[in-house]
């Protein structure tokens, strides 16, 4: 009963979601915004932010991977430390060499 | 920058985290809102994490949940500061009579500077601001400076503008002067106005009177300029107060000698330094006797302090710089002597007419075996009329003041 109702509260989210990015688009303002979609920000090679992470999956002082709605986000590099981890947001400090995408 | 200023007054704990699976325990603090910073790997199975010490006993639990140990590392900001810092009484009473006495020294006035460099009108103006409270020392709240214009601008003459700027703890003040009025003159005063020095007159400008003599007209000392009776054809003549502007052309003369040898003070080398200290205006000398040379030249300098901008404080360091010279006698060139003669004289002959009013300057120079001398004529517009007592034969008629008499009939 529970599974049902949780995967019903999942559906209706996602349906609320596309809906919101197709809105976001008709009015050519960021996803971000309204749809609740991840944003990355990358400063330089020293320092990358995340908004919208769902949760860690690997963290290293060479690498980060992070789970999120729509992708697996990798980030290698070295002398990796997590300045702020809150609940939506975590920000990398260190020497960034790449990241990447792995679509779900 | 706000966060690390709130985690600092919250105050933090570095945790170490050891064991392995740290992403599950991270994603659990994520879920249950709560915050870790500066999260830093130390080796393979070992980490740092910097969060509030009110989640610690929480953060334990997940820790074990998670099969993970944790321990405090280190612990920060200002409430464990303060901690540490109770058992040290000493040290805190010195921390709070520092803190009252910075406050107290930032409430008061300590430097009053004035915007004058007359020596007299300065003191004029300090003891005019004293009179009306404004002294170094002085409480910051106390001043007002509205209240001391009203009260300074309505008890003197002097100043047409008046304005005290608080910065800090230093009042700056400026004024403005008054142009005088021109005195007035006493219709019953009656006089002549006669040259007081030879020359040719330039131009003459007459209020009131008779002039005697006209443009051009060569004049010598004494001499009638402008007649204080006027011809009356109904009276007999009528006697006023002579006025006017007469500009002359004059000459000048003056003559001045130097000698050719002068002691050149030549610096030894030696020098001194002496320093005095000044608290709240009081000067403490930090040495015992004046400096071992007969002969010197000094300079002050003044260190005021001050805490930052416009916050000075009442102490002051003076340092004394003494350096030993000296005196060798030197024959210098006529020449040179000659001319710092010149530019002496001219020096003191424009600050007495002023520049413009001089027409043409010469010099005759004399030299001796260690003596020169330089004579200069000047020719220059000076206002020669002065006033002088009207001469007469019989006592003259002087209109009785009406306002006074009385009608009897």
């Amino acid at each position: 009963m529970a599974y049902k109702t949780r995967r019903r509260r999942d559906f209706k989210k996602r349906l609320r979601d596309r809906r919101m990015e197709q809105v976001a688009e008709a009015l050519d303002i960021s996803k971000d915004f309204l749809a609740g979609t991840v944003k990355v920000t990358v400063t330089g090679t020293e320092e990358l932010t995340v908004e919208g992470a769902l949760s860690i999956i690997e963290y290293t002082d060479v690498s980060l991977r992070l789970n999120t709605r729509d992708f697996i986000l990798s980030v290698s590099g070295s002398s990796f430390e997590v300045n702020d981890m809150d609940t939506d947001y975590l920000r990398l400090k260190g020497q960034i060499e790449t990241v990447s995408y792995l679509k779900l | 920058m706000l966060k690390y200023l709130f985690h600092f007054l919250t105050g933090y704990v570095i945790i170490k985290i050891e064991g392995k699976g740290i992403e599950n325990f991270l994603n659990l603090l994520s879920s249950e809102k709560i915050y870790i910073g500066r999260l830093k790997k130390r080796g393979n199975l070992c980490s740092t994490g910097e969060i509030n010490p009110a989640f610690y006993h929480r953060v334990k639990l997940f820790a074990r949940e998670c099969g993970l140990k944790i321990s405090v590392f280190k612990r920060g900001g200002l409430p464990f500061a303060l901690m540490r810092l109770k058992k040290r009484k000493a040290f805190l009473a010195g921390f709070f009579v520092s803190v009252f006495l910075l406050l107290f020294l930032c409430s008061r006035i300590w430097v009053i500077q004035i915007d004058e460099t007359d020596t007299e009108k300065r003191e004029r103006l300090e003891a005019v601001l004293a009179e009306n409270g404004v002294v170094c020392g002085m409480p910051r709240r106390d001043l007002k400076p509205f209240e001391v214009q009203k009260s300074v601008l309505g008890s003197n003459d002097e100043y047409s503008w008046f304005w005290i700027d608080v910065k800090g703890t230093v009042a700056s003040v400026r004024v403005r002067y008054k142009k005088q009025p021109p005195k007035i003159t006493d219709s019953y005063d009656i006089c002549n106005l006669i040259a007081s020095k030879d020359g040719i007159i330039e131009k003459i400008t007459v209020r009131n009177g008779n002039a005697e003599v006209e443009k051009g007209t060569a004049v010598t000392k004494g001499q009638l300029l402008v007649s204080g009776v006027l011809p009356n054809d109904i009276m007999s003549a009528m006697y006023v107060h002579a006025d006017a502007d007469i500009i002359a052309r004059v000459k000048r003369t003056a003559s001045e000698s130097a000698s050719l040898i002068v002691a050149e003070r030549i610096k030894t080398g030696k020098t001194e330094k002496k320093y005095s200290i000044s608290v709240f205006g009081k000067d403490f000398n930090l040495f015992l006797k004046s400096p071992d040379f007969k002969h010197y030249d000094g300079n002050i300098r003044e260190k005021r302090f001050k805490l930052f901008g416009n916050y000075y404080m009442p102490f002051v360091i003076r340092t004394y710089n003494y350096s030993e010279v000296k005196p060798v006698p030197t024959r210098i060139e006529p020449i040179v002597a000659e001319q710092k003669l010149k530019d002496a004289m001219y020096g003191e002959l424009k600050n007495t007419i002023g520049e413009k009013n001089i027409l043409s300057a010469t010099y005759e120079t004399k030299r001796g075996d260690n003596e020169v001398t330089v004579i200069l004529n000047a020719e220059c517009l000076e206002n020669i009329g002065t006033e002088a007592e009207i001469t007469f034969e019989k006592k003259p008629f002087v209109p009785k003041d009406i306002s006074k008499s009385t009608i009897t009939g």
